[in-house]
């Protein structure tokens, strides 16, 4: 009887909260195939207007940013699982000198607002030629605020490890980069898995460097894309809600399928 | 496992390395002579960029060697972005620049003195305006070429007005009753309807931030929103106290106002009246569910005053081929170029302005209409109050509104809550 | 097996091995770091001790800009309603995370679909989701507060009032990135060995009881990570206010990042801008090392 109420219990809050998460994007969708004149007058678009699709497809440079936001997106996180996880593991395994310091410095600089590092930034990269290039749009996060979360947040997971495991492969004269790399690395797919989330949907939604850093439209990534259906005299909705659908829909396909490997699949291998 | 490693460093290197190469034969002037590119940027929609695209067809025929590479940045980026680019001497050649930048470009040199393009005799300066040209000249050079200089229209629903049995703005404007009293009435008479159904009779903010409409309303009756020399703020007066209980009862009492925050747009068939720039008629030509034309503001004791927008062209300072940068600018505010531009815009050049390509572009309104809204009305307006601190006492004057909005304060109150705080920053 | 006495003693040269090991482990991320944020967090504290026009001249003029905050009443108010706004939304949204973390972290039908619609607004771009609810946030016209119509409540000018707008700015935050802590902590709660709960459930204990007792004390360090990075991002939120409220109404949403921005950008004054920013980054500092200095006594596997 208890755990029957208690499922009631459970599939109650969860619809309510469901309710409130995906409303907004119904009505995204919604709004995406309506026309122009009934977007706040109707709930349910009718008549139902695909062309919003096409249209914004047509946009010679939808596609372009589209593609610019995965391969960016992607490229900082393949790097910052790399690095941030060979720090992480040094910061939460290894005793060396300086270590709290450098940790809490590396943190240091998620607490600082992009909007005044950004004119320094800017003339570094004008010196280094990048304007107008991807490059900014890479390093930048890597060896930033996702970057220091990734240190964090994979330190918080290996130190959670039980220190066994490290002392048998030093008796057996393992190097720390054997350690790493073939014990630890394996062991922290799930860590690994939630900062692949992490890294790429912050970067999918990253704002200031490619306003600041591109200028050609088919070279910004989607974010700048989408706030150009905004000008002096309003949103063109209908095809910024078609333009977000078709930037959201694959995500989340894509998460439904991958969520529970992400999540729970490779606790078989991990530590009981 | 040392390999993975390697081959990521390559990556990161080989990639550096590629896109370097790209961004320097992009911008590369020095590699080919022959060729020479321009940057132009605007915050333009995707139709305003396919104008300009076409327009530059005839550009290149005439110049060969220059290409033009045009740039969007977007509307509510474009001061940041701009001035980020400015701090690094990155500036475009060419770019639109709007009326609230001005002073500060101005006074930190970053727009460059055009007037030698102006001397070309078959560029006819005197076809523009003048009073068009004050917000662009300073100390006797030329800064920028106005492309857009909308005075505030309205655009009504005409089927409202029919269904109604009122007579439309333009019909008492004939008789020469359009008033403020009269706007008031008929926004009453032509509200019909409950909650999500209510057909609204008016809406003056297009952003509930942009309060552009009100001091219109003020200046008719003889009002004044800043002494004349920007050295005090004069809305807290009679004049200025009226207006804002002209929207306090609009809103709150006859609800003939779209209230607040909301969202019903003029599109949408439920307001009346709505008052914006005429380059908001991009928007309105594909309406199909109602018929609508455009209107001048209502007058008052003191005539009528709308707010005059303004938007140029400018030449950035700091470009490497300053030269074919004013070709460029010299075209695109040539005839030819302001001619094109004018299907969204409305010209500063007389002959453009008259021309019958501005109005019978498909789906205007009639010929009367744009006369009397905009071409008649085109010597009548005021244009922004510019200042340095502009965006501080803006901010100001959104927040006295945001009470009045919420209902927080009396008019009388938020006006002199505005000129305690103002005064100071305008000493 | 979490014990960690019986440690091995080690060597000079092993411990000295070791410190080589952990600074080239750190060495990409300390070497990148240095170029691309120090470097430019230098030039920015710079630019605080000067009057830096974002065009123009600069001047020298030492700790100016700092001594002005004090008599800058938009700043103490920025000040304040960036603290407000982070002690609203820090608990909230840790709390909603850990309860929707412990409710999504067993199988049962339709697991997939609940954790998928939490996380449906991580997906969705900040900027459209906060014009979507600004948009249902309406006063009138507004879907919230028409539902509250049916039900006979006469809902409020929620952006408009000033004191129901920092509370809605809160919660659309809230409700826009609690999935991301949702995942750190069902993945911190997947590493919870199953045992333990059998052990506890032999015991007797409830659902309440396990959580505190097993679930908590083993997540703290997952725990510990969110609380921070929580508090960084609270205190650094600039994109909702932006979009919903412009800072408005009167100055009541306008945190501090807000104010930075309307400073650099709107005003050009980037010496008192990096000033600010200055401000709010020792604020973080200092919160940061306290949490770092204290986290010995809650946080499990720290020694």
């Amino acid at each position: 009887m208890k755990t029957k109420r208690q499922l009631t219990f459970k599939y109650i809050s969860l619809s309510i909260i469901t309710l409130v998460m995906i409303g907004p994007l119904i009505w995204m969708i919604a709004t995406s195939l309506k026309e122009r004149s009934r977007i706040f007058t109707q709930f349910f678009p009718n008549p139902i207007r695909w062309e919003n699709y096409t249209d914004v497809l047509q946009n010679g440079s939808y596609l372009n940013q589209y593609w610019n936001s995965i391969y960016i997106a992607l490229l900082v996180t393949i790097f910052v699982l790399l690095f941030a996880s060979m720090a992480g593991y040094a910061f939460a395994r290894l005793n060396f000198p300086g270590k709290n310091i450098v940790f809490i410095l590396l943190l240091s600089v998620m607490m600082i607002p992009p909007e005044v590092t950004i004119i320094p930034l800017f003339l570094f990269m004008r010196d280094l030629d990048l304007i107008n290039t991807h490059i900014p749009l890479i390093i930048l996060p890597i060896f930033g605020a996702p970057g220091a979360f990734g240190i964090f947040l994979m330190r918080q997971f290996f130190i959670a490890l039980p220190k066994e495991l490290e002392e048998a492969a030093v008796m057996d004269g393992c190097s720390r980069f054997k350690i790493y790399w073939k014990i630890f690395l394996p062991l922290s797919v799930p860590a690994l898995s939630t900062l692949t989330i992490f890294t790429f949907l912050t970067n999918w939604d990253e704002f200031l460097y490619p306003l600041i850093f591109i200028n050609d439209r088919d070279l910004m990534t989607l974010p700048v894309g989408l706030s150009l259906f905004t000008d002096e005299t309003g949103t063109a909705w209908e095809h910024l809600m078609s333009a977000t659908t078709l930037a959201t829909i694959p995500l989340l396909i894509i998460f439904f399928f991958a969520q529970k490997k992400f999540i729970e699949g490779m606790t078989a291998g991990s530590i009981k | 496992m040392k390999k993975f490693l390697l081959i990521s460093f390559m990556i990161l290197v080989t990639l550096l390395a590629a896109c370097g190469d790209k961004s320097s034969s992009d911008n590369g002037g020095s590699k080919d002579r022959d060729v020479v590119e321009l940057t132009f940027t605007t915050w333009g929609s995707e139709g305003h960029i396919a104008m300009y695209e076409e327009l530059l067809e005839e550009f290149y025929e005439e110049n060969p060697n220059i290409k033009v590479k045009i740039e969007s940045i977007p509307h509510a980026d474009y001061q940041q972005k701009l001035s980020v680019l400015a701090a690094g001497n990155e500036l475009p050649d060419v770019g639109w620049v709007a009326e609230r930048m001005v002073p500060q470009f101005i006074n930190n040199q970053i727009l460059r003195e055009i007037t030698e393009i102006t001397e070309d005799k078959e560029f006819d300066f005197e076809d523009y305006i003048p009073s068009t040209l004050e917000l662009w000249q300073h100390d006797g050079g030329l800064y920028g070429l106005p492309f857009s200089t909308p005075p505030m229209i309205i655009y009504y629903n005409k089927t409202m007005f029919e269904d109604a049995g009122v007579e439309t703005p333009n019909e008492l404007a004939a008789k020469g009753e359009w008033t403020w009293e009269q706007f008031e009435e008929v926004a009453k008479a032509i509200s019909t309807g409950e909650g999500v159904n209510r057909k609204y009779g008016a809406r003056l903010f297009n952003e509930w931030t942009n309060f552009a409409t009100m001091p219109s309303h003020t200046f008719s009756y003889g009002g004044e929103m800043f002494s004349d020399d920007m050295s005090s703020f004069e809305w807290n007066s009679d004049e200025g106290i009226a207006t804002f209980e002209l929207l306090n009862r609009m809103m709150f009492e006859d609800k003939s106002h779209v209230p607040p925050g909301e969202n019903v747009n003029f599109e949408s068939g439920n307001v009346g009246m709505f008052t914006f720039m005429y380059s908001y008629i991009a928007n309105v030509r594909g309406i199909t569910d109602f018929e609508w034309d455009i209107a001048p503001l209502p007058k008052g004791p003191e005539g009528r005053v709308p707010l005059l927008g303004q938007a140029g062209l400018a030449a950035f300072e700091g470009s490497d081929h300053p030269e074919e940068a004013l070709k460029l600018l010299q075209f695109l505010g040539s005839k030819t170029g302001i001619q094109a531009s004018s299907q969204f815009f409305v010209p500063a050049r007389k002959s453009v302005l008259e021309s019958d390509e501005f109005i019978n572009v498909e789906n205007n309104p009639p010929r009367e209409s744009i006369e009397l809204a905009v071409i008649n009305e085109m010597g009548n307006g005021f244009i922004y109050p510019l200042h340095e601190d502009w965006a501080k006492i803006e901010s100001e004057i959104v927040s006295g509104f945001d009470k009045l909005f919420a209902q927080m304060a009396t008019p009388e109150e938020i006006l002199a809550e505005m000129e305690e705080k103002i005064n100071p920053l305008l000493q | 097996m979490l014990n960690n006495k019986g440690k091995p003693k080690k060597t000079f040269s092993a411990k000295r091995g070791e410190a080589i090991a952990g600074w080239l482990f750190i060495s990409p991320m300390v070497v990148g770091f240095t170029i691309f944020m120090f470097a430019p967090l230098a030039y920015a504290f710079f630019m605080s001790l000067h009057e830096w026009p974002l065009l123009g001249e600069q001047a020298y003029i030492g700790l100016e800009n700092y001594r002005n905050m004090m008599e800058d009443a938009s700043f103490s108010n920025s000040l304040k309603v960036t603290i407000l706004f982070s002690l609203g939304l820090v608990p909230l949204n840790i709390i909603l995370a850990l309860f929707l973390a412990n409710l999504l972290k067993e199988k049962f039908w339709g697991i997939g679909f609940f954790r998928t619609a939490i996380f449906v607004p991580v997906m969705t771009s900040l900027v459209v989701w906060a014009i979507v609810w600004k948009y249902l946030l309406a006063p009138e016209l507004g879907f919230i507060n028409q539902m509250l119509g049916w039900i006979g409540i006469n809902g409020p000018s929620w952006l408009l009032n000033p004191d129901t707008a920092l509370p809605s700015v809160i919660v659309v935050s809230v409700l826009k990135n609690v999935g991301l802590n949702m995942i750190l902590f069902l993945t911190a709660m997947q590493q919870v060995p199953k045992e333990l709960y059998e052990a506890a459930e032999l015991d007797g204990a409830n659902n309440f009881t396990k959580f505190r007792n097993i679930t908590f004390p083993l997540i703290t360090p997952t725990v510990f990570l969110t609380l921070i990075i929580t508090t960084i991002g609270a205190m650094k939120i600039f994109g909702q206010v932006y979009v919903m409220t412009n800072g408005g109404p009167g100055e009541s949403t306008k945190v501090l990042v807000y104010y930075i921005w309307e400073t650099a950008f709107k005003l050009f004054d980037m010496g008192y801008a990096s000033a600010l920013a200055f401000v709010l980054f020792f604020i973080l500092l200092i919160f940061t090392i306290i949490s770092w200095v204290v986290r010995k006594r809650w946080v499990f596997y720290e020694d």
